[in-house]
């Protein structure tokens, strides 16, 4: 850490907030709806092969229409997150 | 142009892939004065994302999102720094993940709680400022 940050300790705000918070419900679970018909057709147009899925309702896997992307599913290894992994 | 059969990706991908594959920045000579490795199109906050989700780590721990609402918050707060995210170099950027790893260690939690605290902790300011008493009450 930096020298120049030592003694700058959290606020009790976030102290207090943060230990009300969990890492798998707050974080992972956090999730955005979008539009993915909207996002596949640019990623189409600008010659991308690659396509945006997400979730339905009940979690289950679509690649049309609006759906959630859940923080978790940006992560490599998970099921959403198609990435050439195979190369390591 | 002068390789007119390079895809306009190629170098970004290289640095996408490199990180991948190894969970940090690559070490590439690079003649940027900002230190982050030469991927077009990819600014710092989407660097941060991606090395995020690829469980990459820098100089200061395991990287974290970057926004300028979390960077405001925390010069708010009394952090004396640069507070435009977009010219964030990567050494100030490693000061931020270090500054982060060290209040969640002090927490007992994980940095990108205190990451997300930062950034709505900014979003209920801004709320409260512009609706006053008709806001609910978020200001934590």
């Amino acid at each position: 850490m930096s020298h120049f940050d030592e003694g700058f300790a959290p606020p009790t705000a976030c102290v207090q907030w943060c230990q009300l918070r969990s890492y798998d419900l707050n974080v992972l679970d956090d999730g955005v709806v979008v539009d993915l018909d909207w996002w596949n057709k640019h990623l189409e147009r600008a010659g991308h092969d690659i396509r945006l899925s997400g979730r339905n309702l009940d979690g289950k896997f679509v690649t049309d229409g609006f759906a959630t992307v859940q923080r978790n599913d940006l992560r490599i290894g998970t099921d959403l997150a198609g990435g050439d992994t195979t190369r390591t | 142009m002068t390789r007119p059969n390079e895809s306009p990706l190629a170098k970004t991908l290289t640095v996408l892939d490199s990180c991948v594959r190894d969970r940090r920045l690559p070490d590439l000579p690079t003649e940027s004065w900002s230190g982050w490795p030469d991927a077009p199109g990819v600014g710092v906050s989407l660097m941060a994302t991606f090395l995020w989700a690829v469980k990459g780590s820098v100089a200061g721990g395991p990287a974290q999102l970057i926004d300028q609402f979390g960077v405001s918050t925390l010069i708010h707060e009394g952090w004396l720094e640069d507070p435009a995210v977009t010219g964030f170099t990567l050494r100030r950027y490693d000061r931020y993940v270090a500054l982060l790893t060290r209040w969640a260690t002090d927490i007992g939690t994980r940095p990108e709680l205190v990451e997300m605290w930062l950034v709505q902790r900014w979003s209920a300011r801004v709320r409260e400022a512009r609706f006053g008493s008709h806001a609910a009450p978020t200001l934590f």
